[in-house]
């Protein structure tokens, strides 16, 4: 009964642009075959709208007015220059311009015992069993679009390990960086693997040297160990002119710990995903983000949860603050299969409308088949309280000082979870940086 | 009328009853005594049939019948009564509802007809009165919003309303002051009868000042490490548990 | 048979206008042809002798309906409906009911028992023929001195109470002014084909000020029989008037007809408040599922006036799948919109429920309170939006939401939509999944009672909320009957 509707610009430029590029994009035949699959499943359905469930408020065939060419080499001089967004001595900066891995651009001495990071490039070109092996995806991950489309177009990424028992005392941070106009799109894909019982923290920045249209879609794919303890942070610090789509798939192993922090504070479309799935019990995670909207920049938050295992706890919480006519959504599903016994899930999202014109979807979900379960989520919307606004005025702060002050106070709540100071620092040096701005 | 013999119990991999005998007779007050973890809030919970213990060993009788493979309402219903040590709160369910649902349980399992409305509230206004519970407190649901004496006497008080044959009190003097104290052993003591028996668990001497018992039992390690009378329980006042603990260790 | 379906061949062939009356007194039988096409709806229409804008009305929603998919999103599950395959119009009473009780299944008789219901409603509620139909001819006519009575009294008020068969033709104004403004003929795919072969049900306008003087109950109870499977509900309450209107009946009612597609409108205007009860028990099918009643619903209140209320209040245990979301269209400033819900499934059931609160006016606010509990091998999904408008200034929204598991062979689900436009309103939303406390259940059991009866008891608590918003007599009989849904849930 539906007619298929005539292609998007985009949609014209995705079609055209793969058939070109599918061979000259790094990989073995193997590899070719798993590209193609991804992107006839993109090109028979088209771009998601808002009648696709898992798009509805982020209908992407209506905001994705373009599909920019590859992004060819980046400037290295510009790179060396430009202030990193996380001043850490202690963190080893690896460089990601451009969709590629620069080793020369990155921090590699002195590599800890059990901590082994190579390019996914390389590993493609050499049909790498293992990696091709960590390519493939559960079914409604593969087929997600933003996924897709990364998948058929990765030029590179980082494949790191950790050993069994490995701490890595020093944060990796995956440094992701685009240079040069006009503006172009690039696919990176991330394999990381931290053994049992080890640890690492895994920071990612995601920047763009120049106020152009970039297109940047990111996927890290983590495997947390038995007993292994990953904190994972992410900071999007795109321009508006950006649009900019990361996908984390993370698989939660027994008694481990995994915390996982998006900031979303840039491009103006911005698509944060997370396919988290306990796979062992006894596990916890954390799932918790920021995001900050002003002009008419959008920003979606869409995690999908699955509590695979008996007796594992989490809890989610995603704050966004809405100024003027942007627009953000959080969707979160949990699930929880009939095995799954003694889940503790906790989920809350909270928006903080700062305009009148600003806007606040959120689709909180719980599917639960288990009946020794522990779930629940809240959500909540509005304006900054005027009572509470009223007090700090009444002792004499300005109007604009108090709203940023209860502004912070509300994204602290998510943002003093982060356990790494540098990036904690970093955020809230940010943050601050904007609230002055719109006080401005 | 409660007899307890040999008496193994797990929680998972571990054993917290080893080997416990006692024998009660009607009319009879026992108290058990003993420290932290000796087992007694386990024993009070294995005889109301909480299903969270593995009975490995042994065997419960209540007037004579074994209690072992009933549920807890059919333990209930057999004259079995347990005051928690931390009575459950039920959000929604209003305390009058449920005392007439279990009363009326009772009384159909003894045969009798159901209390009509105006009977069930003259009876339970009677024995409120004498506990100091207000009509306030029987109008909120459940335990919900009582203070800590609040809900001992509203054990105390179903105790009255259900007339068990045995009674069993876990830790009934936790959280309470000395008035509340007062107020929950006279309740209990206008209870005893000769036909009723009691089993008082608690740690401290003090609630034995007002309940007094016929047998005092020590509790150690998941035995009876020394039975004897009333004396024995002011030992324990003055001398404190490590003797016994000890003896049960050789 | 044979001779229906040659005159309605007939006719299809020649211009139905023309043949209208004749046709209707041509017809000895009362049942309409398997399928649906604009004879089958010029069929209804002159059977209940419409008007032409009805018949019009009607025809443009079978041609809506015609382009329309049956919609796919909610989490139920069922063979698909060849709808080309019912009667879309028959005349109460045609396939031969049970000959007395005896014939009738035990275990609803044993939940008739249990409800306290007098041995001839259950014969009536049972769908028992006996001899010529005289149990139900019967229950028409005590009915008839009821309606009477209650009639007098309404009138005295100006409140008009009638079927809507009745209304469109002596209050066509009103009928034509409210119908479909506020479920539009094309507003979904159930409420369309409703809209184009609606049987009958209830027309309710309450005048300027005027407080309806007795709950609409009594007399639908028993009325309600025989409405048919596409029933469609008008309530108007004029300017600062007030009504209270409760549907359904807590035993449950066996019913031919497998597929249910309802529609309810309701109107309030400027300072007028509806209250509208449903207890729904409709058959939920064999231990397998096979056999229960289809629920698909289309119920909406649209506070059209400012300072005006609409209250939706549902319990919900029966049908095989309920697909219903009671919504409210916030309009008039400072207007409100609640809805309280139970639903208790078990055995195969699915429910797929929840509402829609639309706010526009300034100053509206809404309050949803939802209560699942899911048992057996049920599904239960609560699916619910909080949409806040552009210009719904200083709007106000609190959601709970909770569900209750027993037994770990059932789903729940809560699938909740915020939507907000506006900065100055406050959306709050909470909900929690859980079963029941093992303490709690301890504790009642050591007081002795019985497991089921400790189930009920403590469901009972976890619904109380929503128990409190029913009319008094309904809440008792509301109680017994979460027990007995409950039943064979556990062991």
């Amino acid at each position: 009964m539906v007619a298929t509707p005539a292609r998007t610009p985009a949609e014209l430029a995705l079609v055209a642009r793969y058939p070109a590029e599918r061979t000259s994009l790094p990989g073995t035949a193997d590899v070719i075959a798993i590209r193609d699959a991804a992107f006839g499943g993109v090109e028979k359905s088209g771009l998601p709208h808002r009648r696709v469930e898992d798009w509805k408020y982020t209908d992407l065939r209506a905001r994705l007015k373009t599909f920019p060419p590859a992004a060819g080499p980046a400037d290295v001089a510009r790179i060396l220059i430009a202030a990193p967004a996380v001043e850490d001595d202690k963190a080893r900066r690896l460089v990601i311009a451009n969709g590629r891995y620069r080793p020369e651009l990155s921090d590699l001495k002195d590599l800890e015992p059990g901590l082994s990071v190579f390019s996914l490039a390389t590993a493609l070109e050499a049909g790498d069993t293992l990696v091709l092996a960590a390519l493939k995806l559960d079914d409604a991950v593969a087929a997600n679009t933003a996924v897709a489309l990364n998948t058929a177009f990765m030029t590179d990424g980082l494949v790191i390990a950790v050993a069994d028992g490995a701490e890595i005392q020093r944060p990796v941070e995956l440094v992701h960086i685009a240079e040069g106009e006009p503006a172009a799109s690039t696919a990176v894909r991330h394999l990381v693997t931290v053994g049992k019982g080890a640890r690492m923290t895994l920071i990612e920045t995601i920047e763009s040297l120049d106020t152009v249209a970039h297109h940047s879609n990111v996927m890290t794919v983590l495997e947390v160990g038995d007993g292994a303890k990953v904190d994972h942070i992410r900071l999007q610090l795109e321009p508006d002119e950006a649009v900019c789509m990361t996908s984390l798939v993370a698989k939660i192993g027994r008694e481990a710990s995994f915390d996982t922090f998006n900031a979303a504070l840039g491009a103006g479309l911005a698509r944060a995903q997370i396919f988290a799935e306990f796979t062992g019990r006894d596990a916890r995670a954390g799932f918790r983000g920021v995001t900050m909207l002003n002009g008419r920049r959008h920003a979606d938050t869409t995690l999908f949860l699955v509590h695979g295992a008996e007796n594992c706890q989490s809890r989610e919480l995603y704050k966004a603050v809405i100024d003027d006519e942007a627009r953000s959504a959080f969707a979160g599903r949990i699930a929880v299969p009939a095995h799954a016994q003694k889940t503790d899930a906790r989920m809350m999202t909270a928006s903080l409308l700062l305009s009148e014109e600003a806007e606040a979807d959120a689709k909180p979900e719980l599917e639960i088949f288990a009946d020794d379960v522990q779930c629940g989520h809240g959500a909540t919307c509005g304006a900054i309280d005027d009572d509470l606004l009223f007090y700090l005025l009444s002792r004499g702060i300005p109007k604009a000082e108090a709203e940023s002050m209860l502004i912070l106070a509300f994204l602290g709540e998510a943002i003093d979870e982060i356990q790494n100071q540098a990036v904690h620092d970093a955020l809230i040096h940010r943050v601050e940086g904007w609230l002055k701005a719109r006080a401005a | 009328m409660l007899e307890i013999k040999n008496l193994h119990a797990r929680i998972g991999d571990r054993e917290i009853l080893k080997g416990l005998s006692l024998t009660v007779k009607p009319g009879e007050v026992h108290a058990i005594m003993g420290p932290n973890g000796a087992g007694k809030s386990t024993l009070s919970y294995i005889l109301a049939g909480k299903d969270d213990y593995e009975i490995t060993e042994g065997e419960v009788l209540l007037n004579g019948q074994s209690i072992l493979d009933l549920t807890p309402n059919e333990r209930s219903v057999a004259g079995l009564f347990l005051a928690f040590q931390y009575p459950i709160e039920i959000p929604g369910v209003a305390t009058m509802t449920f005392l007439k649902a279990a009363l009326n349980s009772h009384r159909k399992a003894k045969g009798q007809d159901e209390l009509t409305t105006p009977e069930f509230m003259k009876l339970v206004k009677g024995v409120a009165e004498r506990l100091n519970i207000t009509s306030d407190m029987l109008k909120r649901p459940v335990n919900v919003g009582f203070s800590g004496g609040e809900k001992k006497r509203a054990e105390i008080m179903q105790m009255a309303l259900l007339q068990p044959s045995i009674c069993i009190l876990d830790e009934t003097d936790s959280g309470l002051d000395i008035d509340a104290l007062k107020v929950v052993s006279e309740g209990v003591n206008a209870l005893r009868s000769p036909d009723r028996a009691f089993v008082v668990i608690t740690h401290y001497q003090r609630l034995l000042d007002h309940i007094v018992p016929d047998i005092v039992h020590v509790l150690s390690d998941g035995r009876i490490v020394r039975t004897g009378g009333p004396e024995l329980a002011l030992d324990l006042e003055k001398n404190g548990y490590a003797a016994y603990v000890a003896d049960a260790a050789a | 048979m044979a001779a229906v379906k040659e005159t309605v061949d007939h006719v299809l062939s020649i211009d139905v206008d023309k043949y209208k009356y004749g046709f209707v007194s041509d017809i000895e039988s009362d049942v309409a042809p398997k399928g649906l096409d604009e004879s089958t709806v010029r069929f209804i229409s002159a059977k209940k002798d419409e008007p032409e804008w009805l018949t019009e009305w009607r025809l443009e929603a079978l041609r809506r309906w015609r382009t329309m998919d049956e919609p796919t999103w909610a989490r139920v599950d069922y063979p698909p409906i060849d709808f080309q395959d019912l009667h879309y119009y028959s005349a109460p009473k045609k396939t031969a009911g049970p000959k007395s009780l005896d014939e009738v299944d035990p275990a609803l008789l044993e939940t008739y028992k249990k409800l306290g219901i007098p041995l001839k409603e259950q014969e009536i509620l049972a769908g028992v023929e006996k001899g010529d139909r005289l149990v139900a001819v019967d229950a028409v006519f005590d009915s008839v001195s009821v309606v009477t009575t209650f009639k007098a009294e309404l009138a005295k008020h100006g409140v008009i109470f009638c079927p809507i068969s009745e209304a469109v033709k002596t209050h066509p104004e009103l009928v034509k002014k409210y119908l479909g403004s506020v479920v539009p003929v094309s507003d979904n795919f159930y409420a369309t084909l409703n809209s184009a072969v609606f049987s009958d049900g209830s027309f309710v306008y309450v005048p300027k000020g005027v407080r309806c003087p007795m709950e609409l109950s009594t007399y639908f109870r028993i009325n309600e029989k025989n409405t048919g499977q596409f029933e469609r509900t008008l309530i108007i309450a004029d300017e600062g008037a007030y009504v209270s209107y409760l549907e359904g009946c807590t035993a449950p009612s066996r019913d031919e007809n497998q597929l249910h597609a309802a529609v309810v409108e309701l109107i309030a205007l400027d300072d007028a408040e509806i209250k509208y009860s449903t207890v729904q028990n409709w058959y939920p099918g064999d231990s397998e599922g096979k056999g229960g009643v289809f629920n698909f619903v289309t119920k909406r209140g649209d506070c059209r006036g400012k300072n005006s209320k609409i209250s939706w209040t549902q319990v919900e245990t029966g049908s095989a799948i309920t697909w219903k979301y009671p919504s409210c269209i916030l309009r008039g400033d400072n207007s409100r919109g609640e809805f309280y819900s139970i639903a208790i499934s078990n055995g195969r059931q699915q429910v797929d429920s929840g509402t829609k609160m639309i706010h526009l006016g300034k100053n509206t606010s809404s309050k949803i309170i939802s209560k699942g509990i899911s048992a057996g091998r049920s599904s239960n999904t609560y699916r619910g939006l909080v949409s806040i408008g552009r210009k719904a200034s200083g709007a106000r929204n609190f959601t709970n939401c909770d569900s209750l598991l027993i037994g770990n062979k059932c789903g729940a689900h809560t699938v909740p939509y915020i939507e907000s436009k506006n900065a100055s309103a406050i959306v709050e939303h909470e909900a929690t999944t859980s079963k029941i406390s093992d303490d709690q259940m301890f504790y009642c059991l050591q007081r002795g009672l019985p497991q089921e009866e400790a189930i009920a008891l403590i469901v009972n608590g976890f619904v109380k909320d929503v128990l409190q918003q029913l009319p008094m007599e309904f809440m008792v009989e509301t109680q017994k009957l979460i027990g007995i849904s409950l039943e064979g849930s556990v062991g």
